[in-house]
């Protein structure tokens, strides 16, 4: 892999990485602030509980039965207060309208008005320190100078630094604690994700190893389920890729072999006429040569049928239902020219002229033509060829039958391979194509192509089965 | 019953040869206008004694304490709830005029009431506890430079009153910033004298006259410095003065009474010729010296004049230090 890769945004682990440690880490400040917050109320409550207790203990002390506002220093209390508080204590009391102000000066009151038997708590700054406050305000009975409404305000302060050391400290514990969960489970998804990742590191480098020409499917048997369809679809597209390349080849191989021989034949006889100074012998040359390129014109028909119904299945031709007997007759009356030549009867029977069948009709209108031919050509003048459509214990059977000379058992296991022509045919021109063309479409119908000696003759056989099924067209 | 409203009688008829005839107070008080032992309740004492002694009243004055911003309630008190009362003459000293002077005593000033006799002087003292590490003034005011949030001083009244002044004084004196100055008000002398002990406040501005009554009293403090331009006489004679610690400061500190603002004028009459007849008897000095107050006796029309101008000076000086809301 190379460094630019690794940063493409499309790297599984850099998203995960990218998108889970942020979270992380907000979904953390998020906890820790809510967590600070809620902590701060806590302990400012039981701090403020203690707090309204001496602010109480206070009021208590107070006494304006003399005409006067009266106070108990309010020492020992807070002696015991700060025994506790482990930390300054300030206290003050005054008279609403300010004409009376005991204890520690300048103590800031609340920027609020105070309700009347309500602890008010708030925080400020008193003597460069951070100090809680409560403050209570009642009415004064009985009241001084005659001022029914006259209320005296007490109030406590007590050093923040105690209760902010608490808080401090179980905030860092809370720290501490959520940093390692969040390192440890962003640790286990980056394990696990690495892991995860592995073994199509390995296919990577499996993929990379291989011969340049290895186009078998991928075997990977340890690749997650998830990964696994990814790789069924790259197996299936190698392989549709390998067959098609096979079939260029053999195209390939088809042409140059049986092309080679014709165009060095017509060489020489091109040689042979321009060399002649007889105006006959030349002309006769030509004839040959017209021959010769007769020949090698059909063969290129024929091996470009044949790659066409090699290619059938991938060229999206669409099935049809084809009825067979109009077929025949198509075919006999195409070639019937060519055994009127040589005075042949070609008949059509069978007890099922009425089967149809599907598949693509210009493949199995090619077939019939080659196996008709072939009749034609083989069959002796005079002879008989003979259609038939029949019924079978499992399908529907067309087929051709002639008083040829037959076939040897060793042309008949052979039949259907490229370029081999039979005994019968040495002597006739032809590329020996014609059975493997008709062989290659009746696989690819899902059918079958017989061959059967007869007395005489030969009898071949185009085999239909009932629930003709189409092999998988991709898989072919 | 019988004995005393003879003796009244005879009383009233002893003053009424050569005053106006005016009968005495019925049931005569003293408002000491803070706790017990402080400043005003030795005031109070000395009029009770000796206008016993003099004769001037049979039966002893009763003294009733009203603490509260070191005179402001009771001054509000008395214009407010009995403004004609001949029975009821109030403490004040110089500290109740500064609060005057800086409107501490509500909406009234210093013309609402009626000025009636001045019967000592009194000077500043700075007191510490007895063990406390600073042995002069100098030592204090030294400490306080280096770190003046380790010394808590206490005062009777808040920051502007008598004693707030004498620290700030002081503290402007020894070139320190008197704004950093850490106080705790008290309700007057007693309470003061109480935190001192406690070990709440390290240092007191109080006056010579409590702090004497205190160490007569067998209390544990030590009187760093007088305010004074010479050492006072008697047990404090040792005591140097601010000057001699190299602060050149003086609070003398008047004190006496005033009564309501509708008293009639035969009542305060009554008042006047009985406190000036208590300061000019034999017996007086002796009282007034064990109450550790200095001679000082204003009475009637020249106390008035005397007061209103004490209080235009003490205006001045609290608009010195920035003490008047505007």
């Amino acid at each position: 892999m190379t460094p630019p890769n690794e940063h493409r945004p499309g790297s599984l682990r850099s998203l995960l990485l990218w998108i889970l440690v942020p979270a992380q880490i907000a979904v953390l400040s998020l906890a820790l602030w809510l967590s600070s917050r809620q902590l701060h109320q806590q302990v400012d409550l039981a701090y403020d509980r203690s707090l309204a207790g001496a602010l109480r203990a206070i009021d208590h002390n107070i006494s304006t039965a003399s005409g006067g506002l009266s106070v108990e220093l309010p020492y020992l209390m807070l002696e015991f207060f700060e025994l506790t508080a482990n930390d300054s204590v300030y206290y003050r009391i005054l008279t609403e309208d300010g004409l009376a102000d005991i204890g520690n000066q300048n103590l800031p009151l609340p920027d609020t008005h105070l309700a009347s038997n309500t602890p008010v708590f708030y925080d400020r700054d008193y003597l460069g320190a951070s100090i809680r406050i409560a403050a209570l305000a009642r009415p004064m009975s009985p009241p001084l100078y005659g001022q029914p409404a006259g209320r005296v305000i007490v109030m406590v302060g007590e050093d923040r630094s105690k209760r902010d050391q608490v808080i401090r400290n179980m905030m860092i514990r809370n720290i501490v604690r959520d940093l390692a969960e969040v390192l440890a489970s962003t640790g286990l998804i980056v394990v696990g994700v690495l892991i995860g990742l592995r073994p199509l590191t390995r296919l990577y480098r499996q993929m990379k190893d291989r011969a340049p020409d290895d186009l078998s499917p991928i075997v990977a048997p340890e690749l997650p389920r998830e990964v696994l369809p990814l790789v069924g679809a790259v197996n299936q597209h190698v392989a549709r890729y390998a067959r098609q390349a096979r079939r260029q080849r053999q195209f390939l191989d088809d042409a140059s072999h049986q092309l080679r021989t014709p165009l060095a034949v017509l060489h020489t006889q091109l040689d042979y006429a321009l060399r002649e100074s007889d105006p006959a012998e030349a002309r006769a040359a030509l004839l040959a040569m017209r021959g010769g390129l007769d020949q090698a014109q059909r063969t290129a028909a024929q091996m470009l049928a044949l790659a066409r119904a090699r290619e059938a299945d991938i060229d999206g031709s669409p099935l049809r239902t084809v009825a067979l007997t109009p077929l025949a007759q198509d075919v006999i009356r195409q070639l019937y020219g060519l055994a009127r030549q040589k005075r042949q009867a070609v008949a059509l029977d069978g007890d099922e002229l009425g089967a149809t069948v599907t598949g693509i009709e210009w493949l199995l209108r090619e077939a019939l033509v080659n196996l008709v031919d072939n009749a034609i050509k083989y069959t002796p003048e005079g002879g008989t060829i003979t259609l038939r459509i029949e019924r079978a214990a499992d399908g529907v059977v067309l087929s051709v039958c002639d008083t040829g000379p037959g076939m040897t058992e060793d042309d008949i296991r052979k039949a259907g391979r490229r370029f081999r022509r039979g005994q019968a045919g040495k002597r006739a021109h032809g590329a020996g194509l014609g059975l493997a063309i008709v062989h290659t479409i009746m696989q690819q119908h899902g059918g079958t192509l017989r061959i059967q000696p007869t007395e005489p003759g030969l009898r071949v056989a185009l085999h239909f089965p009932v629930d003709q099924g189409f092999p998988d067209k991709s898989s072919v | 019953m019988k004995p005393r409203s003879l003796s009244l009688l005879l009383g009233g008829a002893l003053l009424s040869l050569g005053l106006a005839a005016q009968a005495a107070p019925t049931k005569p008080e003293c408002i000491a206008p803070a706790n017990p032992g402080g400043g005003f309740d030795l005031t109070c004492r000395l009029a009770q004694e000796g206008l016993k002694a003099s004769g001037t009243l049979a039966d002893p004055m009763r003294i009733v304490y009203m603490p509260g911003g070191i005179g402001a309630v009771a001054y509000n008190h008395v214009i407010a709830q009995k403004p004609a009362d001949p029975n009821t003459i109030v403490a004040f000293s110089g500290g109740s005029l500064l609060n005057l002077a800086q409107k501490k005593f509500g909406r009234y000033s210093v013309n609402d009431v009626r000025w009636l006799a001045a019967v000592g002087a009194d000077f500043g003292v700075a007191v510490v506890r007895d063990d406390s590490p600073y042995k002069s003034l100098k030592e204090l005011m030294a400490a306080f430079k280096q770190d003046p949030s380790k010394i808590v001083l206490g005062a009777g009244g808040t920051v502007g009153s008598q004693d707030w002044m004498k620290a700030a004084l002081t503290a402007r004196a020894a070139g320190v910033d008197y704004r950093k100055m850490r106080f705790v008000a008290f309700e007057g002398g007693g309470d003061a004298i109480t935190a001192l002990r406690g070990g709440h406040i390290q240092a007191y501005m109080g006056d010579a006259a409590e702090a004497f009554t205190m160490l007569e009293g067998g209390a544990p403090i030590r009187v760093l410095a007088v305010f004074n331009d010479e050492r006072l006489p008697g047990k404090l004679s040792s005591v140097p003065t601010a000057q001699e610690e190299g602060f050149d400061i003086q609070w003398p500190i008047i004190r006496g009474f005033y009564v309501g603002p509708k008293v009639s004028d035969a009542d305060y009459q009554w008042w006047v010729d009985a406190f000036d007849k208590t300061l000019n008897d034999p017996s007086y000095a002796a009282l007034r010296d064990k109450q550790g107050l200095f001679p000082f006796k204003k009475t009637g029309a020249e106390l008035d004049q005397y007061v209103k101008e004490r209080v235009a000076d003490y205006t001045k000086l609290a608009n010195d230090f920035g003490l008047i809301r505007q």
